[in-house]
């Protein structure tokens, strides 16, 4: 190969789901807020669940922190002011959340052979090759080695397809940072599955 | 692995403000970092390293989320029962407790007297109930309390100025314009209640704007929206920019609150008291709140 294919992402906002948000916002609007709420969390619930485990490196912290960033949207719900999509508000809540327990916690930084797949029940597709479940199970493990700070963007980035300027007020970091600490990760887990023997 | 064991190439690479010493590091570095700018014409190092980073991006796209689980909502839904139900006590308790907090000045009991009120009566000092944690200076609040149907002010927050500056010219009057007696069935059937005209007034240097929400009967929905005045809202009775005012006939007996916050707000514009308040202070815009019933 000559010449780089640009990398595959996520298209930008084919997470969202703009029709169950605009339900939610239509719920929360007429002051049925539980209504909102329980549509809410069946809409994003799976993916903060997944977002904070892979954060915390702590499935009971992680699931801790899930209801607390959902009670505080429900209480910040009516107040929503439509500047970003209900997805990217609520990982704002949930970053928030996270940081805090940080602040009480240093678990996040221990790095240690967490199960995220186990605690996520994730069941691998049958049709799954040994060599590509050997790497993601390596890449989930080589996230860990990542910083608190770098994780939690390079997850808002490439898993959740979310700008660096959407990042960057999330983080309350400039764009420009995002970006660097975005693209220093990459590199470090390109390496760390290298290490492991499952890079090229 | 501990901060210690991160110690080493991986520390250096996590540093943001220098570029990693090793110089193919450093190339894969600068091309990752332009590519994250958009900058698609900067050629990758390698087309390996090009191809090991296509197939990480898509692994990190695909990150899987393991299997639906809702069990866990209930108990966020019960969290939330729990906080409105002690919520809707302690507003009940407060609510209860009411008439011992509110001024009733003296003469003001609860008469059949229809005479209408004297129109814009020096009044009483209202009480003022200080709240430690928002900022305040003194302010004089004069509300109508001659007559029989004007209760008192049961609530005052207000604040220097959202600079911090205390503004010396800051003032809200309520002022009771005029009352009619009537035989009431919202807010306590069969009694005797009277309905008022006042004029509700700020005076304040800068651009302010005044709301008025209907605080009780309607406390089940956080307060309506009943009046507001904008400088150049039609419901103004005299438009300033800079001295809202405006004139009030409330529909029902209840408690009523006037917010004044400063510049022509666009926040809003329909909220109910609850979410505005939150949002204005969020904003740190709000001037001075104050509570008035209408018996």
């Amino acid at each position: 190969m000559s010449e780089a294919a640009p990398p595959r992402r996520p298209p930008r906002g084919d997470k969202i789901d703009r029709e169950g948000e605009a339900l939610v916002l239509g719920l929360a609007k007429a002051g049925k807020k539980r209504d909102a709420l329980e549509k809410l969390m069946n809409l994003y619930g799976d993916a903060i669940t997944a977002h904070l485990t892979r954060l915390m490196r702590d499935g009971e912290i992680a699931k801790d922190l899930r209801q607390q960033t959902f009670v505080s949207a429900y209480q910040g719900l009516e107040n929503f002011q439509e500047r970003s999509s209900l997805r990217t508000w609520l990982f704002s809540i949930a970053r928030n959340r996270a940081v805090d327990e940080m602040k009480r916690n240093r678990r996040a930084q221990l790095h240690d052979d967490f199960d995220v797949w186990n605690e996520l029940a994730v069941q691998p597709e049958p049709s799954m090759r040994g060599e590509e479940r050997a790497r993601r199970l390596a890449l989930e493990d080589c996230l860990g080695t990542l910083s608190e700070a770098t994780r939690a963007q390079l997850l808002m980035r490439m898993s959740e397809g979310m700008t660096h300027k959407e990042i960057g007020e999330i983080v309350h970091e400039p764009h420009g940072t995002v970006q660097v600490r975005i693209s220093r990760a990459l590199l470090l887990l390109r390496k760390c599955l290298k290490r492991k023997g499952l890079g090229r | 692995m501990s901060d210690d064991q991160k110690a080493g190439p991986q520390k250096e690479l996590e540093e943001l403000d220098q570029l990693p010493a090793d110089p193919q590091d450093r190339a894969e570095a600068e091309w990752l970092l332009a590519r994250e700018r958009g900058e698609i014409d900067v050629a990758p190092p390698s087309a390996q390293l090009a191809q090991e980073h296509g197939e990480l991006a898509e692994l990190l796209g695909t990150l899987p989320v393991g299997k639906p689980d809702r069990s866990w909502q209930a108990d966020v839904l019960r969290l939330i029962d729990e906080a409105e139900g002690r919520k809707a006590s302690e507003a009940a308790s407060e609510t209860s407790s009411a008439p011992s907090e509110a001024a009733t000045p003296a003469g003001t009991a609860e008469t059949p007297d229809s005479t209408p009120a004297p129109t814009v009566t020096p009044a009483a000092q209202a009480p003022v109930i200080p709240l430690a944690w928002w900022r305040r200076s003194a302010v004089r609040i004069t509300a109508a309390g001659a007559t029989a149907a004007a209760a008192a002010v049961a609530v005052l927050l207000l604040r220097s100025s959202p600079s911090g500056a205390p503004h010396a010219e800051l003032k809200l009057d309520i002022t009771l314009l005029s009352a009619t007696a009537s035989r009431g069935a919202s807010y306590s059937p069969g009694k005797l209640w009277v309905t008022s005209d006042y004029r509700i007034e700020l005076k304040y240097p800068r651009e302010a704007e005044l709301r008025i929400f209907a605080k009780y009967p309607h406390k089940k929905d956080d307060g309506a929206l009943v009046a507001m005045c904008a400088g150049d809202n039609a419901s103004c009775q005299i438009a300033s920019a800079r001295n809202p005012s405006l004139e009030f006939r409330p529909t029902s007996a209840g408690e009523y609150v006037a917010i004044a916050i400063e510049g022509k707000s666009s926040l809003l514009p329909d909220a109910s008291l609850k979410a505005f308040r939150q949002a204005a202070r969020a904003a740190d815009k709000v001037l001075v709140e104050q509570s008035f019933e209408a018996h």
